[in-house]
């Protein structure tokens, strides 16, 4: 619990309390010097009872700032001894990069700087840092340190003794305590490792990862706040000959609900509002497949439309590295999955999208187990190599100079043998980390099979009367989504070019301006 | 009222020389400070090849070097701003205990002159 006390409200209410003694004291009243000439002196009382209110306040004035002014100094000198401990660390770390010669571009850049930096300190008679000078203003301290408001009041919190203790408790005063947070660094970075490795997750024995939790996974540069899980149905390009375009219609994210809107135009006697239904009807089918993956979760695919037209996909095919596809639910990636599935297909006939998902996810998990064990036996191995090298080199500085080259051969191999085991360490690293890339994988192909399914199974819905309504272009078009949509086999049969052909303009527009349009070759049954 | 907390003793900060060969022993022994000077003369008949990986080796040293240093200094310069806030407030309080007692004092006195 904190509560706010005021510093300088006390010093207030001590004046009060000050006054209120004096105005109640019986009289004869003491006297009081410095309260003006015209008070005068009791000559009842002895000269030695008199108070020195004056005085006494300048005590209790200076009180407050002779400790509030060691704090500050104590607290000055300490920032000043670590700016210049970092400051001492970076150039030695410098030196250290261009003693051995392994200086990036990035530190040569540096070192410039620095040595820029160097001359210019060396032209300036004082040091301009606020920390190391002493000159700032006690409030502006306490308001930096969050201890004042900003009417300078300054913030008493109930439990300093807590604090004072913990600091002294995690003082690194030595440099063994250094090494001991060196330790805990290495256990931080294993468990980031872990985490990344990790990726989404898995939900039990099945192994199956979550869907990614952050918006941003989907890191196709789409703007996430688009990703509302409701694939808009309106369209700004609208067709010149559109017959009533400019009325849009609101998704309720939902593709039945907003399959029903299109299919109650479709019923219409009137033409254009049988048309409008027939747009409505292909706009939220594109959307839906374009935008949309997972329970609303997904990104809007046309933003990757360069990455991932169905020639450059299809040539890379599943030879593409998951590096080149930097996105999880992009277009891309899915071209990727889907020609894998195809190659699989291929091998296996009938082999359904979640056998398939099924084969992935029990491959990952195989690997993440030896990837796994084989990082922490690497580890090890690195860990008493590093151990044993530092032992040997002790033993050899001991050593007479003339017998030690047994000892040095002795650390050249293990030296040789540490750089092996850490390259091996590097490669386990990179393949737990195309781990994540593969889980991301299994993501993608669960969300595009249960969204097919989710359409499949709303087309079905479509109420004959609706179709026997439409002329037979429009009719064609309806008939070849609703039979062409096979989620286990990751099939969309898009109408045929013709078919497409019969259609007014936008309504064409509509399907070929879809991303997922562009790639039909890798959603196309292999059946037919 | 007399201060409830003890005097803080600032946290000690390492030398940036020991800071860094502290962390550096555990990364890259030959990366020490007092190893340097001596590494022109241990490689100076390395191959191209040699000091291809050599350098590739101090990288990767460097780059868990940087690292261990910026969790180290995180966690040092909260020690000092820990000490900071409890100096600060360590001040507060001796303060208040003096001026209690200076009060105490004061209206001891006046109530004395009084009778």
């Amino acid at each position: 619990m904190k509560h706010t006390h005021s510093f300088f409200s006390d010093f207030q209410d001590k004046e009060h309390r000050l006054i209120h003694l004096l105005e109640d004291s019986n009289p004869p009243l003491p006297a009081i010097e410095g309260d003006g000439p015209e008070q005068k002196e009791s000559t009842d009382k002895p000269k030695t009872e008199k108070i020195d209110a004056q005085s006494t306040s300048e005590d209790v004035n200076s009180v407050g700032e002779t400790a509030l002014a060691d704090a500050e100094k104590g607290s000055t000198d300490l920032q000043g001894e670590l700016k210049k401990a970092q400051e001492d660390v970076n150039r030695i770390r410098l030196a250290a990069a261009l003693g051995s010669g392994g200086l990036s571009a990035e530190e040569e850049h540096s070192a410039a700087e620095q040595r820029l930096a160097e001359a210019q300190m060396a032209g300036l008679a004082e040091d301009h840092n606020p920390m190391s000078g002493g000159e700032v203003p006690l409030r502006e301290i306490h308001l930096e340190m969050g201890i004042a408001d900003s009417a300078g009041d300054v913030a008493v919190t109930e439990t300093p003794a807590a604090a004072v203790t913990e600091t002294h408790e995690q003082k690194p005063d030595t440099i063994n305590e250094v090494e001991g947070v060196l330790e805990d660094v290495s256990e931080t970075t294993d468990h980031v490792t872990e985490k990344v490795v990790q990726g989404g997750g898995g939900d039990g024995a099945g192994g199956t990862p979550d869907a990614p939790k952050d918006d941003d996974i989907e890191g196709d540069g789409s703007d996430p706040n688009l990703n509302d899980g409701s694939p808009s149905v309106e369209t700004t390009d609208k067709p010149t000959d559109s017959p009533d375009t400019e009325e849009t219609v609101e998704s309720t994210g939902d593709i039945k609900t907003d399959l029903k809107k299109a299919f109650n135009l479709m019923k219409s006697n009137d033409d254009r509002e049988r048309d409008k239904g027939v747009v409505l009807f292909l706009e939220t089918i594109m959307n839906w497949l374009d935008g949309k993956f997972g329970n609303g979760k997904g990104v809007d695919a046309k933003t990757s439309t360069e990455n991932a037209s169905t020639e450059n996909m299809a040539e890379k095919g599943s030879e593409a590295t998951s590096e080149q596809n930097d996105v999880v639910h992009g277009p891309a990636r899915r071209a990727r999955l889907m020609n894998a599935y195809r190659t699989e297909q291929k091998k296996q006939p009938g082999i359904t999208a979640t056998e398939f998902i099924a084969i992935k996810e029990d491959s990952i998990q195989k690997d993440e187990k030896s990837l796994t064990e084989a990082k922490d036996d690497l580890s090890k191995e690195e860990k008493n190599l590093k151990d044993r090298l530092d032992i040997l080199k002790a033993k050899r500085d001991k050593e007479d100079p003339k017998k030690r080259g047994p000892l040095d051969a002795e650390i050249t191999e293990t030296e040789t043998e540490l750089k092996s085991v850490e390259k091996k360490a590097l490669e386990n690293k990179d393949a737990l980390d195309k781990l994540t890339d593969r889980k991301n994988d299994i993501v993608v192909l669960k969300e595009l099979r249960d969204k097919l399914k989710t359409l499949q199974d709303a087309l079905k819905e479509l109420p004959k009367d609706v179709l026997d309504n439409l002329n037979d272009a429009q009719r064609d078009v309806l008939n070849a989504f609703i039979k062409g949509i096979d989620a286990e086999t990751y099939t969309v049969n898009f109408p045929t070019d013709e078919q497409i052909n019969q259609l007014p303009t936008n309504a064409q527009d509509v399907i070929r301006n879809s991303t997922f349009y562009t790639q039909k070759e890798v959603y196309r049954s292999q059946d037919k | 009222m007399s201060p409830q907390t003890t005097i803080p003793t600032p946290p000690s900060v390492p030398s940036g020389h020991d800071i860094y060969d502290a962390i550096m022993k555990t990364i890259e022994p030959e990366l020490l400070s007092s190893e340097l000077p001596l590494l022109s003369q241990k490689y100076g008949q390395e191959t191209g090849e040699e000091k291809a990986a050599r350098m590739a080796r101090y990288a990767k040293a460097f780059a868990q070097y940087d690292q261990a240093y910026e969790t180290y200094i995180t966690h040092l310069r909260q020690q000092v701003r820990e000490y900071r806030h409890a100096s600060f407030k360590w001040a507060e309080e001796e303060t208040n205990g003096k001026e209690d007692a200076v009060m105490n004092q004061l209206e001891h006195q006046m109530l004395s002159s009084s009778l």
